[in-house]
Parts: C-alpha cells; sequence; structure tokens
C-alpha cells in the first residue's frame, strides 16, 4: 500500500463516517488513527455525546467482525470472554463477544473489578486463556471503551494498568453550535443515512503496516521519550506541576502510543515522516490516562491535560540530533 | 545516500542567515542593555559627581558589544538547529531534519528514501528569508535607541562632574607648576636645604587635592621656620661685622676673617708685640660681639685672643696661639655655613609662602567661592591741624569703618597708627574705610593732624593668621592725604581733605614679615659701621618682637 492509497481509504472511511456523525473530526480522526494502529481506545465524555453511537458506526464502516457489550454491575468475565458449555457430554468453548475484530465495551467502568481484569489480558496479549486453553483473538483486535465521567456512584474506575493498555483516552467535547443544529436536523428526520463498510481487516493490516515502516527522525524519538520521561515527578525534566501533583509518571506505552499515533497523524497528513506536530497532537491522548495523579491534584481542580501541556511548554521543541 | 543538493543549499543558506541574525540581534540587545545602564550611570553622575561615569560607561558599552559580537561568533547555528528552524518557521513538519538525519545511515529502506526525495521536492524553491529578522524589532531596539540618545544628551551636556574635573585639572596643573618651581630653587641651596625642598615640591606633586597641597606648604613652613634659629640673624649680622672689621682692619692678610686668622697663625713668628697685642685686642672686641650670639665662637676668638696676646712668650705660645687661631677660622667657617643653611631655609619659607598663597588663590578661584575676599574700602577724612604737617595713611581692608586718629607732633616726630575697630569722631574726626595705618610727620611747629584711621580686614573667617597684619613690602602704599596748614596759628583748622583707602591691600603673615623685616635690618647694619651696642639695640628689639 502507497501512501497515496492510505490516504484514499482513509478519506472514504471519514466520509462514511460522516454520514452519522456531525462534527467531531478531531475525534474521529483520533478514533481512526488509534484503529489504523490496532491500538484500544477509551472514550470518555458526559452521556448523550455520541461515543456509542461513533463506536458503532465505526462498526459498520470497517468491514470486520464488530461486538458489542454493556458493562453493567452484574457483567461477569465469562459474559465477555465466553464459557465451556457441556454439549454432547463434552465441554465446548462457546466464545464470548471478546471474539471480534472490533469490540465496543460501552460504560467500561460500570463494570467490577473482576469483570474489568478479564480484559487485560485480552487487550494486551490478544488472546484469551480459559479453562488451560489459550484461544487466539482475531486480528485486528480493538476495543473501543466508553465511560462517563460524572456519574461515580456505582463505578468502578479502571486500574492503571487496564488504562495503561488504551492507546488513547479520547475525551468528546461538546459539539458546537452549527454541529448540533445539523445533528438535530439529520435525527428528526423521516431517515437516517446508512454507512457502507469500506475497508477491511487486511486492508487496516496493511495500513498498520504503513504506518509503522513511516520514518522517524532519531531526534523526535528522543524527544518524546523527553516529554514522558519529563511526566515522571523525581525526573530532573520535570517541571514544577508534575512535581508537585503526579504521583507516577507515563509508562513506555506512553511513548510507544505518542511515535505510533504520531506516524499515523503524519500519514493522515499526506506527509512522508514523523514531525514534531504530530508528537504534540498526540501527546495528550497518549499521556492523559496514564499520569497518576495525587490528592493535591483534586484538591486544585488540576486535569492531567494541564499537567501535559506544562510538559510541552518546559520542553516545547526538539533540541538534539539524537 | 548524500543529502540532497537542494537541502544542503537550503540549510547552508538558514545557518547564515541564523548566524547574521543571531549576531545583530544579540549585539543590539546586549547593546542596549549596556546603554541603558550607560545612560542611568552618567545621568546619576550629573547629580553626584563621579569622575569615572562617563569612561566607565563607554568601557561598559563597548566591553559589551565586544563581548556580544564575539559569542555570536563562537555561537554558530548547527546543521541540525539550522534544519529544525527551516522545519519550524517555514512549515517543514520535519522533513529537512529527517531527511539530514536519515542521510547519516548507511542504509535507508523504501520508505526513508522516499522521504529524502519529498524532502528534496518541498525545499525545491524554499526561501529563506521569511525564516528569521535579521534587524529585530520590538521593544528592545527602542530601548537601546533611546538610552543611546540619553547617553549622548547627557554626556554632551556639561554637567557637575565636568566642572570638578576641569577644575581639578587646573588645580593639578597649578599644584605640579609650585612643585616644579621649587625643584628650581632647590638648585640653587644648598645640598642639606635643597633635599628638604625637594621632598617638599615631591610630597606636593603627590597631593590629590589644592586642600593637601596648601596644608602641606603649611607644615613645611612651619618646619623651616622651626629649623631657622633665632639667633641666626644676629649670627649673620655679627659675621658680617666681623667680615667687614677685619676688611679695614686686618690682622694678617686674607680676603675673609677665616683666612686671616690662618694666615695670623702662620705669621706669628714676624709679628711685632704691638701688632699681636692690636690682633688679639680685635679679636676680644668680635668675641663680645658674638657673646651670647654664638657661644662657640665667641669662645674660640677669645681663646685665639688671649693665646695671641701670649704668643710672645715662646715657641709653645706661639704653637699655641696659631692652633687657636686655626680653631677660630673654622669656627667662622662653621658659623658661615649656618648662616648660608639659615639664609636658604629663609627663601625656601618665602618660596613656599608664595606657593600657598597662589595657591589659595586658585582656591577661591573656585567656582562658588572666594566671594567676599575682595573687599571695598571708602575713606573720608577731615583733618584739622595747625603748623606744617605731612600725613601718609595707608589703608587696606574690606567693609566700611569708622575711625578716628589725632596726632600732635612738635619739632620732628615721628608717628604710627593703626586702628582697627568703629569709631566716630568729634571735631576733626576722620572717617575711613579699611585698615590704615599712617605715619605723619610735622617738621617744625604745632600741629595736629587728622591720620586717617580705621577698621578694615581680610575676612577673619577665612584666614585668622592674616587677619591683622599689614604688609609694607607686598602691599602698595595707600592715598596719600595732605592736610594744609598755615603753620603760624596753631590750633586754627584750616583745611580738610578727602581720602580714599586702598582697596582689600594684601595681607602676609607676621613670621614671614618679621624675617624678612630683621633680615633688612640687619643686612643694613651689616652696610654700615655701627658700633657694637647699636647693634645689640637692634638685635634685641628683634628678639623682643621675636613671634
Amino acid at each position: 500500500m502507497t501512501p497515496e492509497e492510505f490516504a484514499g481509504r482513509l478519506a472514504a472511511v471519514r466520509q462514511e463516517v460522516g454520514k452519522v456523525i456531525v462534527g467531531q473530526e478531531s475525534l474521529i480522526d483520533r478514533v481512526l488513527i488509534a484503529t489504523i494502529c490496532e491500538g484500544h481506545v477509551l472514550l470518555e465524555g458526559v452521556p448523550g455525546l455520541g461515543k456509542t453511537r461513533l463506536l458503532a458506526t465505526l462498526g459498520q464502516v470497517l468491514d470486520v467482525e464488530f461486538g458489542r457489550v454493556q458493562f453493567t454491575p452484574d457483567l461477569m468475565p465469562a459474559d465477555i470472554l465466553g464459557t465451556k458449555v457441556l454439549s454432547a457430554g463434552d465441554f465446548k468453548f462457546h466464545p464470548g463477544p471478546i471474539f471480534a475484530n472490533l469490540v465496543l465495551a460501552d460504560e467500561i467502568n460500570r463494570a467490577t473489578p473482576k469483570t474489568q481484569s478479564a480484559l487485560l489480558e485480552a487487550m494486551q496479549e490478544r488472546r484469551v486463556t480459559l479453562g488451560g486453553e489459550t484461544h487466539e483473538l482475531p486480528r485486528p483486535f480493538l476495543v473501543m471503551a466508553t465511560q462517563n465521567p460524572i456519574e461515580m456512584e456505582g463505578t468502578y474506575p479502571l486500574p492503571e494498568a487496564q488504562l495503561d493498555r488504551f492507546l488513547f483516552k479520547i475525551l468528546v467535547p461538546f459539539p458546537s453550535r452549527n454541529d448540533l443544529v445539523e445533528i438535530v436536523r439529520r435525527t428528526t428526520a423521516g431517515s437516517e443515512a446508512v454507512p457502507e463498510a469500506v475497508i477491511d481487516g487486511a486492508t487496516i493490516r496493511a495500513m498498520s503496516g504503513l504506518v509503522r515502516d513511516l520514518p522517524a527522525g532519531a531526534h523526535l524519538l528522543h524527544y518524546v521519550a523527553t516529554l514522558v520521561e519529563a511526566t515522571h515527578p523525581e525526573s530532573p525534566l520535570a517541571p514544577a506541576g508534575i512535581r508537585k501533583y503526579v504521583r507516577h509518571g507515563a509508562s513506555p506505552r506512553g511513548a510507544q502510543a505518542i511515535v505510533l499515533g504520531g506516524k499515523a497523524a503524519a500519514l493522515m497528513g499526506g506527509r512522508p515522516n514523523l514531525a514534531a506536530e504530530d508528537v504534540w497532537s498526540m501527546t495528550k491522548p497518549a499521556l492523559r490516562h496514564r499520569l497518576v495523579l495525587g490528592y493535591e491534584a483534586i484538591a486544585d481542580g488540576v486535569a492531567a491535560d494541564q499537567l501535559v501541556d506544562e510538559v510541552i511548554e518546559t520542553h516545547p521543541a526538539p533540541t538534539s540530533e539524537g | 545516500m548524500p543529502l540532497p543538493d537542494v537541502i544542503v543549499s537550503l540549510i547552508g543558506a538558514a545557518r547564515r542567515r541564523l548566524w547574521a541574525a543571531g549576531i545583530v540581534h544579540r549585539l543590539v540587545a546586549w547593546t542596549a542593555l549596556a546603554l541603558t545602564v550607560a545612560a542611568g550611570l552618567v545621568g546619576v553622575a550629573r547629580v553626584v559627581v563621579l569622575e569615572w561615569a562617563e569612561p566607565a560607561a563607554l568601557a561598559m558599552v563597548i566591553a559589551l558589544a565586544i563581548l556580544a559580537g564575539a559569542v555570536s561568533l563562537v555561537r554558530r547555528p548547527t546543521l541540525f538547529q539550522s534544519a529544525q528552524t527551516i522545519d519550524r518557521r517555514l512549515a517543514g513538519f520535519d522533513r529537512v531534519s529527517t531527511a539530514l538525519e536519515l542521510t547519516k545511515r548507511p542504509q535507508l529502506d523504501d520508505s526513508e528514501i522516499r522521504q529524502v526525495k519529498e524532502a528534496a521536492t518541498w525545499s525545491t524553491g524554499r526561501r529563506v528569508e521569511g525564516l528569521v529578522r535579521i534587524w529585530p524589532r520590538g521593544p528592545i531596539p527602542i530601548l537601546g535607541g533611546v538610552a543611546l540618545l540619553a547617553a549622548l544628551v547627557l554626556a554632551v551636556v556639561p554637567s557637575a562632574t565636568d566642572q570638578a574635573i576641569a577644575q581639578q585639572r587646573v588645580e593639578r596643573a597649578a599644584i605640579v607648576a609650585e612643585a616644579d618651581k621649587l625643584d628650581d630653587l632647590a638648585e640653587e641651596l644648598p645640598k642639606e636645604v635643597a633635599d628638604e625642598v625637594k621632598k617638599l615640591a615631591e610630597e606636593l606633586r603627590q597631593s590629590e587635592t589644592l586642600e593637601q597641597a596648601i596644608a602641606k606648604l603649611g607644615e613645611a613652613r612651619q618646619d623651616l621656620t622651626s629649623k631657622i634659629g633665632p639667633s641666626d640673624l644676629a649670627k649673620k649680622t655679627g659675621l658680617a661685622g666681623l667680615e667687614a672689621r677685619l676688611q679695614q682692619q686686618p690682622v694678617a692678610a686674607g680676603a675673609t676673617a677665616a683666612e686671616q686668622l690662618r694666615q695670623l697663625a702662620k705669621d706669628l713668628d714676624s709679628k711685632t708685640a704691638e701688632e699681636l697685642a692690636a690682633a688679639a685686642d680685635e679679636l676680644s672686641r668680635r668675641a663680645d660681639d658674638f657673646a651670647g650670639v654664638d657661644d662657640e665662637l665667641s669662645k674660640a676668638l677669645q681663646a685665639a685672643s688671649d693665646a695671641v696676646r701670649q704668643a710672645g712668650s715662646g715657641e709653645a705660645a706661639r704653637q699655641a696661639a696659631a692652633g687657636s687661631l686655626n680653631s677660630a677660622a673654622d669656627q667662622l667657617d662653621r658659623a658661615a655655613s649656618d648662616v648660608a643653611a639659615s639664609d636658604a631655609r629663609a627663601n625656601a619659607r618665602a618660596q613656599a609662602r608664595d606657593a600657598q598663597n597662589r595657591l589659595d588663590g586658585v582656591r577661591q578661584a573656585r567656582p562658588g567661592q572666594g566671594q567676599g575676599q575682595q573687599g571695598q574700602g571708602q575713606g573720608q577724612g577731615q583733618g584739622q591741624g595747625q603748623g606744617q604737617g605731612q600725613g601718609q595713611g595707608q589703608g587696606q581692608g574690606q567693609g566700611q569703618g569708622q575711625g578716628q586718629g589725632q596726632g600732635q607732633g612738635q619739632g620732628q616726630g615721628q608717628g604710627q597708627g593703626q586702628g582697627q575697630g568703629q569709631g566716630q569722631g568729634g571735631p576733626g574726626g576722620g572717617q575711613g574705610s579699611g585698615g590704615q595705618s599712617g605715619i605723619g610727620s610735622t617738621p617744625g611747629g604745632q600741629g595736629s593732624g587728622q591720620v586717617p584711621s580705621g577698621s578694615g580686614d581680610d575676612d577673619p573667617a577665612l584666614d585668622p593668621a592674616r587677619s591683622n597684619v599689614f604688609d609694607p613690602l607686598t602691599a602698595g602704599l595707600g592715598d596719600e592725604v595732605r592736610v594744609a596748614l598755615n603753620g603760624s596759628q596753631p590750633g586754627d583748622p584750616v583745611g580738610s581733605t578727602v581720602g580714599t583707602g586702598t582697596k582689600n591691600l594684601p595681607l602676609s603673615d607676621y613670621g614671614d614679615r618679621y624675617a624678612e623685616y630683621q633680615r633688612t635690618a640687619l643686612q643694613a647694619l651689616d652696610r654700615l659701621a655701627v658700633p657694637g651696642s647699636f647693634q645689640d639695640l637692634v638685635r634685641n628689639y628683634f628678639t623682643e618682637i621675636e613671634p
């Protein structure tokens, strides 16, 4: 696949998604980037902003197997992973909804930690071990989760280990007034547009390969490493906000997410290499859920995004050749 | 794969532009900072006298400008920095930086080769003018310009510092000139005194201020005065008298008294008893002259007189007489040497005084000082008298005074008066201003004359030592007042006169005047053949009025 084909396919996906989702271009691009990178995404936003609809639409546009799980407190791991059932005198594995290319984990923080943990191995290893048997998950394998940040009653915040497995955490903003008008117009008319599937799993994997092959200058890799290192409060590179409010900085997965997402963004922009601009655009989605904030941050109302901004302000550009 | 030429060219152009911009920006910023500080410093120097302010400000600006240039030359941007600037400022999205880095690798894969080619395509026709502005804009160059203008204005317009420096140069030149004069004087003095004068000249040159120089001159004068013995002038007079006497009535052949004594010591055998007796008498009288003035010389002369008187009694006595005469001659030489040194010190002291006066004049000429030193005298006198008389008045001083003086003379007389203060007289009283003294003589007849007297002096607050002594040598005479008298009817007022006092004649130190007065008087004694008893009278007079 050439970069031109890459751009063409992506444009087609955008167009189909755009039939259903009004506006939210940045949100869509980032979800697509995560998809191309075969990375899991956590969408966070108040109810009614179209999180589930976006992911469901994506499931329609991508010609891949789509599974959806509505997380509830009584959801059991077996409800996700599958179970063995006695059939004809023998236990046969009955796969759960996770055995799909694109899994929508709706309101993931409503499930218990036990059930949430059932996703850990699947998300990282892309396989499921049940009853001593390991079952490979189909490729591409993408978990698209949503969570509501305001309804804390009866929810179970995702543990850091699981959060770290999401490539991006994307905040879903409220649509602009024009977009809101268009949303109302579309959803109150007689019929809604139905998107068509434009790319399949093999294409996604091919696009993923192209992303990984994109050149990235050593100075940018060093720059990304600097940014991630600066999120650690004990690092000499850390700015004052990080030292004050962060208990644990981002893991190496954060750096991987920035670079991979940046490469995909560069390709989406028709550029032949990773750029600092791509790094900057991917830093917040890749790092905001990987910073473990202390109580001081909660008390002072400091969000992770503010701290990431401070890191970038402290280290505004690559400074060495690597 | 080598870096494409178009990228090399683009990076090179960007590097040169960045370098030039760095030099200019740093130069402007640092110079603006230095100019701001310099303007502040020069501004402060207009209020407070800081002689080093302007040179320091100029040096700081030059130093910072040179430093800025040197730092900029050393800190040349690297290729990577230039490529990064292109990527950031010209929206290169790290094309150039990445291509620069990839081409350093030994082998490139397809995607990397494609990247380099795309970077070359992007670089083609790209210009670096928009990369960075060579000449800075914004508040810093404006600040620098304003500071430069302010510094120039403040530096060009004369300030208190400039005046102080100019005054200091004038004073310094005056001090050096006085030191040079002292050095010239030292060449003419005996070595012992010359060394003292040279040392004084050197100390004068090392004086940092006019006040220090004046103080050193004052100290030197005191020191020189202390080294002049009170009997030195008497000794000089005595020696001159001795020389004059022996020239008129020599005791032996010889140009000087000492030579005559030494010759007499050699010629004792050939002298008759009468001649020896006459010589012994002469030596005895000269010994009496020196009694109380130079006891060693007096004793030596007396011993020589006694020995000469006994010289006819035998060979041993003659030898003893010869020894005594030689000893007396040595004492004469020693006394002459002492007198010469004393004269030299007096001369040096006079020079020091003159130098002190001149430097004081320079000090008085300082801006804002010296007011009130020059006074104005005005005198008015009325005289009444009879007979013939002549009055002379000399006045000096400042301010206005009123005085009254009255003198009456008969026959030949001499009077001297000096008045000070304020007074108002009755009939015949005179009004005058300025310190005045007068000498009037009325040759014959009776008369009364008015000697205008008054008060006035130099400002006592400024120089108390000079406040009440009139210097008859350096000052000019005051206006003469002549009173017309008929000379036959004593007591009838026949005339009046109006006199004007002389303005502010200079005053000088009593010690200096005393020394000159004494020297002049004793020189007169030397020239005249004055009897010893009268010489003693003159010497005693000076002893009485010795400061």
